[in-house]
């Protein structure tokens, strides 16, 4: 059995305490709060972590994320990735007009990331770049740049892999990025898989650089373009928001070959370098918030599906209740409860007889066996197992637990614990029965029938009394006049009235009664079917729908970082 | 036709032998990637090139042409072919099918040999009568494009190859992705000749970029196989940028001359055919041996491996089984209503009051008067095997979700498991299976009692009683039993073994009531047993048989050891070329 969440159930969720951390003005702006952003990762984080879904991958962006806002945002840092051979540090060196990475033919060229920064900023800039691990910089004076502090980084793809973990330890961490690749390389599996399709979303300014156009016609060129700028927009979602692809030619040092313009452009367009930084940070976060909450069996993008369709909740349900009547025994209460009205009525209605009756019943254990339906009902346990009922819903629980994400399913298989069902059923049975602990009824027309019966017992007695003492004085004294009827002597007339009379009396009695006891006996079973019910229906689902408020409020969090963080496109 | 095939030596049969091994290994579908990946290897190896080189070394020889994508093999074949035959172009991967340049004499024995299996879709062959019967160019799509099909279509040709040409560019030179082909040639032992294109034009850069290429090859251990010096470099042609033949979508000739030359000299002389395909194949049967090896130590690990996925399945059953029987022990799953019936009709008993002193004698005696006539048999036995099921039921769909739950983790069957509902609770016919072995096993302990009685001369009262009564009876005492206490303060489950008890003992003697009851115990734990082993089968089902995997890695084995002492190694075949040579190409 998978580890089950240990100490109450269903456990707290723990809530993330309140957010007072000190971030950077820049941090805050309409459109993308990070610290809000920040707050929803820490809220998705703690439901999934009490669903036992791990959450350290989510925790390294935060941690990537508040370590981005311990540095100025002034200028922001842009690498140049892609593989070997396809003119990164030529890009960069003809962007800068002269030698800034050392180029060469033989591959791999670059195995150490190298920074081209505003001299302006180079100071300001020199706690980033050693949190980036990036020890050789480069100043330059160029002031149309822009505010941003070129990365040049190893290749992703050569014989060396240390050049792919630096990329990759790199990746997340800068603040934007251009793929440079060439005609040759531009559906390479290795950029596309690993790369492309796993980043693009965690970007948010990007720009790819197809290098080497100059080997084509300036129509193939444009051909290959549309080719990798339909692929781009595809990862990005097929909405057209894909980076952008720019075509350069084969550069050689100091010269500015065609479309080096454009990357230049591109660099310097109105950008506001802290608004890079933050979009950057708040795409990271939203899809980190996204993929968490996928892993959690939640799509942000739709409704949050139910975990089990309510037919098949109401299905399980019925069943289970239909269990647990059966144990109960409903047929056998209303009957227990109909001799107990009888019982009833027979001690307060049934004369000095039905007093006597009752007490040997009583004496033999009859009443308590036959005639107590608050007791017949408590004792459902001696009747069967609740077994059948745990088996109904956890069968129903079973299909979701097999459609579940796998990081849920352990979580979910937690929540079928039958033997904690099996417990609560009973607890929710034993409470449906006390809320109905039976009360007799009782009639005003019993004792009044009661009277009468006395009564009529009395002369019966007085009748039989005198008959008996007719018959012997009549054989010890020859004759005494006796007051005949017709033919018939008195005291026998009499003895046969009461006698009529009693049955009478008590066949009304036990009429009453019995329709007395069978009017109740029907309430109480509608009434304890009905509380069963609702009982059941409460305790089976109570863990699946821990399971779905906990999710509820993944999504609930995701929805609301894409409303604060601005809605991002996701593959 | 001993000349020109190794027909004489034993190795047709191992590979005969082979063959079903592996294709049997292929049906398995191995667990891991790395293991399909050798199976697979292992088949296009034999089914590409062994087989049909032990058939004959005549048959035609395969110059392979790979490399990444972009790299210029669709021009380096144009240029080899004389003729643009295969499609260049600026969108890549250009070339999605393998393009054969062929004799029209050899297409037959290509597509039922060498190709054979390969999808007909994905080849093209264009006749080249220029070219002698005997000698095959191919030029495969790249290995590492988003085209993953390419990769595995070149994968395939690899496999049957005689001759590997390996295009790459200055640029490209140093990627990671084409080095397991590399390497693979290498183990081959094939022949190998490197074309780097789009040299840089500057001389000095050309040998820069020649010699490091040449080091990453060296360190890759890739050495000239044509020569006898075991330390040969392998020979890397340069092209120059843009170097090329316009016209024919091809590279000047000049540029791969000395390629040309090679392709010349194996057009021209079948003897240089053979010697390659000689050679070709020493290298494939000195690598065959290690490759069985490998995907015998995959069987054997993957028989492990799902020794230890059937545990997971046989640790959650026995736990269930054993938590049903604790459950059952104490006859607590029983539903008291049913054993107070039961006492009700042997507690009235006067056996009982035998044991009984003043008040609980005197309720005895009245309520033998109210005694139920009639033993309350079916209504017992009914109740019995619902609850007993139910209870059993329980514990079957709790091994079963657990197991599947586990195996939802195991990578290999895990989609199979998700996919398959009824696995994740006890089966439909659980029930009814169970039912029916209950009601067997309630029948055999009426035939023990018949049998036990005639021996033992029962009571008249037993007798009276029935052997169905009896029958429920012990049927009850194998649940429920008690120490010798009175069982009269004690819970119904208690008072009922009691009397249930003496009147067993009373009827059988002590011991052989014992003895009864502990024979209806074990046929029920067989019952629940074997009620629970048909569930787990319904879980090994899913899985190989390790039986299966460790007998066919010893025989993969077995035919490993056959094949590294085979008698042929590179001297026979030099021998067998030799006599080939001296014989002449005389008999088809």
């Amino acid at each position: 059995m998978s580890a089950r969440p240990p100490g109450p159930w269903p456990p707290e969720i723990p809530k993330p305490p309140p957010s007072d951390r000190d971030l950077p003005a820049w941090a805050s702006a309409t459109g993308a709060h990070i610290g809000r952003c920040l707050d929803r990762l820490d809220e998705v984080m703690s439901f999934a972590a009490a669903l036992g879904v791990p959450v350290e991958g989510a925790a390294s962006v935060r941690d990537d994320v508040l370590a981005r806002m311990g540095f100025p945002a002034d200028v922001y840092t842009l690498a140049f990735v892609g593989g070997t051979g396809v003119g990164k540090s030529s890009l960069l060196n003809a962007l800068a007009g002269e030698s800034v990475s050392a180029t060469s033919v033989r591959r791999p060229t670059t195995d150490s990331p190298v920074a081209w920064v505003p001299g302006s900023a180079r100071s300001q800039l020199a706690g980033l770049l050693a949190h980036l691990e990036v020890r050789e910089v480069r100043e330059h004076a160029d002031e149309g740049l822009g505010q941003v502090a070129i990365l040049d980084l190893p290749d992703m793809d050569s014989v060396e892999p240390a050049h792919r973990e630096r990329v990759e330890a790199l990746l997340p961490r800068v603040d934007a990025v251009v793929w440079v690749t060439d005609l040759e390389k531009y559906h390479d599996a290795v950029l596309h898989d690993a790369f492309l399709h796993r980043w693009i979303d965690h970007l948010d300014r990007q720009l790819v650089v197809l290098n080497k156009a100059d080997r084509l016609t300036v129509d193939d060129a444009e051909r290959v373009r549309r080719d990798l700028q339909l692929d781009m927009d595809r990862l990005a979602g097929g909405d057209g928001t894909g980076p952008g692809v720019i075509i350069t030619s084969a550069i050689r040092e100091g010269s500015l070959g065609p479309g080096v313009g454009a990357v230049r452009r591109w660099l310097a367009e109105g950008v506001d370098a802290k608004a890079v930084v933050r979009s950057r940070l708040a795409a990271s976060l939203v899809n980190t918030i996204e993929s968490l909450a996928i892993v959690t069996g939640v799509d942000p993008g739709s409704e949050v599906k139910p975990l089990l369709d309510a037919d098949a909740r109401a299905r399980a349900a019925d069943q289970a209740t239909a269990s647990v009547l059966r144990v109960v025994d409903m047929a056998g209460a209303e009957s227990q409860a109909v001799a107990a009205t009888r019982a009833r009525a027979r001690s307060t209605g049934g004369g000095p007889l039905g007093r006597v009756s009752s007490g040997v019943y009583r004496l033999i254990g009859r009443e308590a066996r036959e005639a107590d339906p608050g007791a017949f009902l408590a004792r459902w346990r001696e009747r069967g197992s609740l077994s059948p009922a745990v088996d109904a819903i956890t069968e129903a629980v079973t299909e979701p637990i097999r459609r579940a994400p796998d990081a849920v399913r352990p979580a979910l298989l937690a929540v079928v614990d039958p033997e904690r069902l099996e417990v609560g059923l009973a607890a929710a049975t034993d409470r449906a029965i006390a809320e109905h602990g039976p009360e007799v009824p009782t009639s005003r027309v019993w004792p009044l029938l009661g009277s009468v019966q006395s009564a009529v017992t009395a002369v019966l007695g007085l009748a039989a009394a005198w008959l008996v003492l007719w018959i012997v004085i009549r054989f010890q004294v020859n004759e005494i006049a006796v007051p005949v009827l017709g033919q018939l002597p008195m005291p026998l007339v009499i003895l046969l009235l009461a006698l009529l009379a009693g049955l009478l009396v008590g066949r009304l009695l036990a009429f009453h009664a019995g329709w007395l006891g069978r009017r109740w006996a029907r309430r109480l079973a509608s009434d304890l079917r009905h509380a069963i019910g609702l009982e059941v229906a409460d305790t089976a689902f109570a863990s699946l729908d821990w399971v779905e408020s906990v999710q509820r409020g993944v999504w609930t969090a995701a929805r609301a970082a894409r409303e604060e963080c601005g809605e991002r496109r996701r593959s | 036709v001993i000349d020109r095939s190794v027909g004489g030596s034993g190795l047709p049969e191992l590979v005969d032998r082979l063959q079903p091994l592996v294709d049997e290994r292929m049906a398995g579908g191995p667990w891991s990637d790395a293991a399909a990946e050798r199976v697979r290897r292992l088949r296009d190896h034999l089914l590409g090139h062994i087989r049909v080189r032990i058939r004959s070394l005549d048959a035609p020889l395969v110059v392979l042409i790979v490399g990444p994508t972009g790299a210029g093999k669709s021009t380096l074949f144009n240029t080899l072919a004389g003729r643009p035959e295969s499609a260049t172009g600026v969108l890549r991967p250009t070339t999605r099918i393998a393009v054969v340049l062929v004799h029209p004499d050899d297409r037959e024995p290509l597509l039922d040999g060498t190709l054979a299996g390969v999808d007909r879709d994905r080849l093209r062959l264009a006749d080249e009568p220029r070219l002698p019967a005997g000698l095959a160019l191919l030029d495969a799509p790249d290995l590492d494009s988003i085209e993953h099909a390419n990769r595995r279509l070149a994968d395939r040709l690899i496999e049957a190859a005689d001759m590997g040409v390996f295009v790459t560019t200055a640029t490209r030179y140093a990627d990671r992705a084409p080095w397991e082909v590399l390497r693979r040639i290498r183990d081959r032992g094939l022949p190998l000749v490197v074309v780097l294109n789009r040299m840089p034009s500057d001389p000095d850069e050309q040998r820069e970029v020649l010699d490091d290429a040449a080091r990453l090859l060296a360190e890759a251990g890739l050495r000239d196989a044509t020569t006898g010096d075991a330390e040969a470099a392998i020979e890397i042609i340069g092209v120059a940028e843009g170097d090329l033949d316009g016209a024919r979508e091809a590279l000047s000739p000049v540029a791969v001359a000395s390629l040309l030359e090679r392709i010349a000299v194996l057009r021209d002389d079948q003897d240089a055919r053979r010697a390659l395909a000689g050679r070709a194949l020493v290298g494939a049967l000195a690598g065959l041996g290690p490759l069985v090896d490998a995907v015998a130590d995959d069987c054997e690990h993957e028989a492990i491996d799902v020794a230890a996925t059937q545990r997971l399945a046989r640790t959650a059953f026995n736990r269930e089984l054993a938590a049903l029987r604790e459950a059952l022990a104490g006859g607590l799953f029983l539903r008291q209503e049913a054993l107070r019936q039961w006492q009700a009709y042997v507690g009235a008993d006067e056996i009982t009051r035998l044991f009984s002193r003043g008040i609980g004698r005197i309720r005895g005696l009245i309520s033998s008067m109210f005694r139920p006539s009639r033993p309350p048999v079916a209504e017992i036995r009914d109740a019995t095997s619902e609850d007993l099921t139910a209870v059993a039921r329980h514990y079957a769909s709790e091994a079963a979700r657990a197991t599947a739950v586990a195996w939802a983790d195991v990578p290999a069957i895990s989609v199979q498991v998700r996919k398959d509902a009824s696995l994740w609770t006890a089966s439909a016919d659980f029930d009814s299976h169970l039912r029916a072995r209950l009601d067997q096993w309630i029948r055999e302990i009426g035939d023990d009692i018949q049998a036990t009685g005639a021996t033992k001369r029962m009571l008249a009262r037993g007798a009276s009683i029935g052997v169905n009564a009896l029958g429920t009876g012990v049927m009850l005492a194998s649940f429920i039993h008690t120490a010798g206490l009175t069982g009269a303060e004690l819970g119904v489950a208690a008072a009922t073994a009691f009397v249930n008890q003496k009147l067993l003992s009373a009827l059988f003697g002590e011991a052989a009531m014992a003895e009864l009851v502990a024979r209806a115990r074990t046929r029920l734990a067989d019952v629940l047993t074997e009620t629970f082993a048909e569930q787990e089968a319904r879980f090994t089902a899913v899985l190989p048989s390790p039986a299966a995997l460790t007998a066919l890695a010893h025989e993969l084995r077995d035919v490993a050891d056959e094949l590294r002492y085979l008698p042929v190694g590179v001297a026979d075949l030099q021998e067998l070329l030799a006599g080939a040579r001296s014989s002449g190409p005389s008999e088809p």
